[in-house]
């Protein structure tokens, strides 16, 4: 029974506040496409370190655009106080009301497309509509991992400056990067608060080579593994992947590793029951 | 169609006009003879056995009128009007190494035969592993998730739609991408000969590693090379 409560204590403390809230958004600018809007809202941005860009879906709406909001305020009042003051930079303006949608990236606070995606060139070759829009993965114990999107002025970058960024959000005010440019992250293998994905790191033929990472329950990171993919935890301790290996035909060999053990877990959490 | 009189190269006759076809042909194809002066040099025999290399397990040095290395040199060597979009079709992966420099931008390739005979003089085993690829199947690798761009520099192509690839993957035959390539010195030797020449090695790109890439230009021409191949 009292393992019980601690186990609910341990899992309500770490779930995610990303509930169903009513927000009144103070929009300036609106757009279907998210290249167009980071480039008109690029000189409002500057003025208001405080906006974001929000996707009407995460409203709950099922014709989605982008919007830039100036404010998301929590009442009516806040909100039309909040637009009088947009409008001196953004005349058309205005206030929208939303049922933010649990999970997202609305509920968190994080904007669904970077600032420094204005910076994109227009001249870039291998940017997509995708690699400028920023995704959520809710995970299991609540807490939610966020691929931000994001351009990195770097010269003669191999990506043109494509980065995505790697964050384990608790709440719209406790979050952590777990990689600062993680390409491609793949599927989220998560035990005991442990979380492990793979990034792209190399090219080999036609195939693309990737690092697994690994994560303790804080943010901390414990691992990484060098050319796997597919990280899946055997226990707390130990976790599987699929090594990667290219020879001179080219052909990718996928081979099943496992890793050195990891440290233990912290006994406060030792009894927290794997999702 | 090109003439030879007689042989060319190690022990060979060596008459100078021979030589001068032999070493005309050869920089068409990439390959750095020296000056076509006619005179059959150090210069022009390593050329020989370079590109001897690329189809014989033995490269001899020497060219005879008729046999294989001669057939090879002439058949392809001419310019042509009219393009054979034909010859370049299936998976360049699996070219020979003759046609996979024939598919490379013209200044890089004679970039590219020195970074071969240079890792060769180092003890390695190189061979191109991509010269030219398709855009086409640059697109198929990019939709199935095994490639992070729709457009490399290993698509460019003139404006007739012949290669033209301002890059070139490296491998060394015996360890391909494994970690012998590492652990036996290739990929920094790959490097150390690829930036001798001016080339940009994928090695260096820390965001996203190519270790067997060499390219032409910096990766901020990308633009002006889509354009220049008329995509």
């Amino acid at each position: 029974m009292i393992k019980t409560a601690v186990i609910a204590v341990l899992v309500f403390s770490a779930a995610l506040p990303a509930r169903a809230e009513r927000l009144w958004l103070v929009i300036g600018a609106s757009d279907p496409s998210a290249a167009a809007l980071a480039r008109k809202t690029k000189t409002l941005a500057l003025d208001t370190p405080d906006s974001l860009v929000v996707q009407t879906s995460d409203c709950g709406d099922k014709k989605n655009f982008y919007a830039w909001v100036a404010e998301a305020a929590t009442s009516p009042e806040a909100a039309h106080a909040a637009l009088r003051r947009v409008r001196t930079a953004a005349r058309d303006a205005y206030v929208k009301r939303c049922d933010t949608q649990p999970g997202t990236l609305l509920a968190l606070r994080i904007t669904a497309v970077d600032a420094s995606i204005a910076d994109v060139p227009e001249t870039a070759v291998n940017w997509q509509e995708n690699d400028r829009i920023s995704t959520v993965r809710p995970l299991p114990d609540g807490r939610a991992i966020v691929i931000a999107r994001y351009f990195a002025k770097v010269k003669d970058d191999p990506l043109e400056g494509r980065r995505e960024r790697v964050i384990l959000a608790e709440s719209s005010d406790k979050r952590r990067v777990l990689e600062e440019n993680c390409p491609s992250p793949g599927r989220v293998a998560m035990r005991h608060g442990r979380v492990a994905f793979h990034c792209v790191r190399e090219e080999a033929a036609d195939n693309l080579i990737h690092n697994v990472v690994v994560f303790d329950t804080t943010g901390e990171k414990l691992a990484e593994i060098k050319r796997c993919r597919n990280p899946k935890w055997l226990n707390e301790l130990v976790i599987e992947c699929e090594e990667e290996s290219v020879g001179p035909d080219g052909q990718l060999k996928l081979r099943t590793i496992r890793s050195s053990p990891l440290p233990p877990l912290p006994s406060a959490t030792s009894s927290h029951q794997a999702p | 169609m090109s003439v030879l009189q007689a042989s060319v190269g190690v022990k060979g006759k060596n008459l100078e006009d021979d030589v001068q076809t032999v070493q005309s042909l050869l920089k068409s194809k990439g390959y750095d003879p020296g000056p076509v002066d006619g005179v059959c040099g150090p210069d022009t025999i390593a050329a020989i056995r370079t590109f001897q290399a690329t189809f014989l397990a033995r490269p001899d040095g020497l060219i005879e009128p008729g046999r294989k290395t001669w057939v090879r040199l002439s058949s392809s060597g001419g310019a042509s009007t009219t393009p054979d979009l034909t010859q370049w079709s299936g998976d360049s992966a699996k070219w020979t190494q003759e046609k996979k420099l024939q598919s490379l931008h013209p200044e890089l390739r004679p970039k590219v035969v020195a970074v071969l005979r240079a890792l060769e003089q180092r003890g390695f085993q190189p061979k191109i592993y991509y010269g030219w690829r398709s855009v086409a199947v640059q697109l198929q690798l990019y939709f199935q998730g095994n490639s992070k761009v729709k457009f490399s520099f290993h698509n460019a192509q003139k404006p007739n739609g012949t290669p033209n690839s301002y890059a070139a993957d490296i491998i060394d035959s015996r360890f391909g991408w494994s970690p012998g390539a590492e652990q036996s010195g290739f990929w920094k030797a790959l490097g150390e000969e690829a930036k001798a020449r001016n080339l940009t090695w994928g090695g260096d790109w820390v965001s996203f590693r190519d270790w067997a890439h060499v390219q032409l230009v910096p990766n901020s021409e990308l633009a002006r090379v889509k354009q220049e191949s008329g995509l």
